[in-house]
């Protein structure tokens, strides 16, 4: 891994080049709260140890995704989708690409889905560090390196006016220039500690969920805000003959989730709605695609209105099922 | 004011309330340090009474768990939070025997190191009804308190700017939103099980579309809180993106008070504004002043 050193304004005016060829997402607080915003001018990131308060997921996975266009007799050819350039992805939120690429562009083909691995293939992501844990994060115990991850294409550090950039994919060659420094000292990532082994039947109706649940109010917050959360619906919108198909996020916390078209419902109560979204991330997934689907970036539990904290669910199902 | 006597109050009561069976449960605030302000607790035994809390920080609107249990349930309310039940009771959404109001006074709530949406125009810090009375030092006695103003004051920017200005704000307001819907489920008057916006079957296109799709969530919504929203600020305080809500909320209910003379939250036994006629009510509605 290459390292080269060169300075913000320089980085920055390299950046101002790129913009053509990618739609820019970089944090800003240009908005108000800092968000991984769509930037038109490097002038507008705002460098900050911060995390931004929702995940950079909408980049590949956005909130209302055309996927087709139709009229009675033929299919209307959509546009093309522009590349995206995703700058200062916290470590945490360039783990949570893994799940997606587990769930979207499954290798053991399962299922592809040809709209998010067109976004992803032309992605390209340059992820920053974090100094300092916030309150409620806890990507330690998730067993992830909050300085620095290798699973993205470049990686930079802001050190007053210079400006670091690791090069770790051959697609980050090039785009910066610089001059070469000594390559950085990558920390050994901690150990896992925060995980369930246990199989769903142990944990499905023996956990007090709905003491858990109580103070859940349903309001999605957390599904929205998190980088690993993907649940879809497909809506169609006629107008005037030409139908647009949509896919816009669902919430495993709303009450219409799975609602189906005869009125009935698997999930009645937000306490089985809050059991879905532990489960699909710490026990579904980890048995469909190996990994468990939280990043620790502490995002739901910082939001929820409730006070619900999914580290504290996992922890106590831990204790309950006898794994500290 | 004394957050130590008024949190030992509370903790009294609230340990005497269940003790006695005279409540199932009681619905108060709990330390939260993952998310550094208190959280919403239901505490069903005596033994638990202690993990109540009362701090600058319990801006969050607890009135909407009434509608999400049973049975007799005490509450540690604070001035908004008995305006929300308020409105509820006058819309038979609850009732009075069964809900046990702990009235706790406040002197205007902290978010994030300023003052929490909507607390510098509070119009009191005694709440409009109880059962039991929390002073702000602890006594049982409301004390003489003062709310300080702070920021821009909506209601003067409101009369001061022009509609375009107006809409310019909204749309700033709304270019934020996620449409989460968070601020309907936090809200005490968004009780509906089928809300419109469930029905979505709106023309969904991309970006510009989305706008559309957001003014109508919000602009329906606002429709439907008329006579009905009580400037809790609930909505604002648990968005997410920072939308400011208020800036519509405190135009609806400016309208409804200019219009009809009607403030809600204050009468439990007021009919709503919104169910009543008289022939001598003005017909501006829909279509502005
Ligand atoms: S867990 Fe919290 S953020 Fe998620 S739906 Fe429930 S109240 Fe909202
Ligand atoms: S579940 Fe919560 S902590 Fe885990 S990745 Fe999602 S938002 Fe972050
Ligand atoms: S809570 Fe905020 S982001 Fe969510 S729908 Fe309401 S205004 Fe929009
Ligand atoms: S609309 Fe907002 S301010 Fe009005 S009652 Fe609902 S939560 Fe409170």
């Amino acid at each position: 891994m290459k390292r080269i050193k060169t300075t913000k304004e320089a980085f920055n005016k390299d950046l101002a080049a790129l913009l053509d060829k990618f739609d820019v997402f970089a944090p800003s607080t240009k908005q108000g709260k800092l968000d991984y915003l769509n930037i038109t001018d490097p002038e507008d990131i705002t460098w900050t140890d911060d995390l931004p308060y929702k995940s950079p997921k909408e980049t590949v996975f956005p909130r209302v995704e055309e996927i087709m266009r139709f009229t009675k007799d033929d299919v209307v050819p959509t546009a093309n989708v522009k590349p995206v350039l995703l700058l200062g992805a916290k470590p945490c939120d360039i783990e949570s690409f893994d799940v997606f690429d587990g769930v979207f562009t499954s290798e053991k083909g399962l299922y592809i889905d040809p709209f998010y691995k067109e976004r992803r293939d032309k992605m390209l992501i340059i992820g920053s560090g974090c100094a300092a844990k916030k309150p409620g994060c806890f990507c330690d115990e998730r067993g992830y390196d909050m300085t620095f991850s290798d699973k993205c294409d470049a990686f930079v550090a802001l050190d007053g006016d210079d400006m670091y950039i690791d090069l770790i994919t051959d697609r980050a060659e090039g785009l910066f220039s610089g001059s070469d420094c000594p390559p950085r000292e990558v920390n050994k990532a901690p150990e896992t500690t925060l995980k369930i082994d246990a199989h769903e039947n142990d944990i499905f109706t023996t956990m007090p969920w709905e003491d858990w649940a109580m103070s859940c109010i349903g309001c999605g917050t957390c599904t929205y805000v998190c980088p690993t959360c993907h649940c879809f619906d497909i809506r169609d919108a006629d107008d005037k003959g030409e139908v647009t198909r949509c896919r816009l996020w669902d919430s495993c916390m709303y009450s219409n989730f799975t609602l189906h078209a005869g009125g009935t419902n698997p999930r009645t109560t937000q306490a089985a709605r809050y059991r879905q979204r532990v489960m699909h991330k710490y026990v579904y997934l980890r048995d469909n695609i190996g990994i468990t689907a939280c990043t620790g970036c502490g995002r739901c539990i910082r939001l929820c209105p409730g006070g619900i904290n999914i580290h504290d669910t996992v922890k106590d199902i831990m204790g309950r099922t006898g794994k500290k | 004011m004394d957050y130590t006597a008024q949190t030992n109050a509370l903790r009294a009561a609230a340990d005497k309330l269940l003790s006695e069976g005279t409540v199932d449960c009681v619905i108060g605030l709990t330390p939260n340090e993952a998310v550094g302000f208190p959280t919403p607790i239901v505490i069903r035994n005596p033994e638990d009474a202690g993990k109540l809390v009362w701090d600058e920080n319990c801006f969050t609107n607890i009135a909407v768990y009434l509608l999400r249990t049973t049975g007799r349930r005490a509450i540690a309310a604070k001035a908004c939070d008995v305006r929300s039940i308020i409105n509820l009771l006058a819309e038979n959404q609850l009732k009075r025997d069964e809900i046990y109001i702990i009235g706790m006074q406040c002197p205007g709530m902290i978010k994030d190191g300023e003052p929490a949406p909507g607390c510098d125009q509070c119009p009191s810090s005694v709440p409009g009804i109880s059962d039991l009375t929390i002073g702000s030092d602890g006594s049982d006695t409301y004390q003489d308190e003062k709310m300080e103003p702070h920021g821009e004051n909506v209601t003067e920017w409101m009369e001061n700017s022009t509609d375009a200005e107006k809409k310019e704000r909204f749309l700033k307001e709304i270019d934020k939103c996620i449409l989460c819907f968070t601020c309907r489920q936090a809200c005490p008057a968004c009780y509906c099980t089928a809300c419109f916006i469930d029905r979505k079957a709106d023309p969904w296109r991309q970006i510009d579309a989305d706008r559309a799709t957001k003014i109508a969530f919000h602009l329906t919504r606002a429709m439907h809180l008329a006579g009905r929203c009580t400037d809790c600020c609930a909505c604002e305080k648990v968005c997410a993106s920072g939308v400011n809500l208020r800036y519509l909320y405190r135009g609806i209910i400016e309208f409804v008070s200019d219009t009809y003379g009607f403030t809600t939250g204050v009468d439990p036994d007021a009919r709503p504004v919104m169910n009543s006629f008289t022939s001598e009510d003005s017909e501006t509605g829909f279509l502005g002043r």
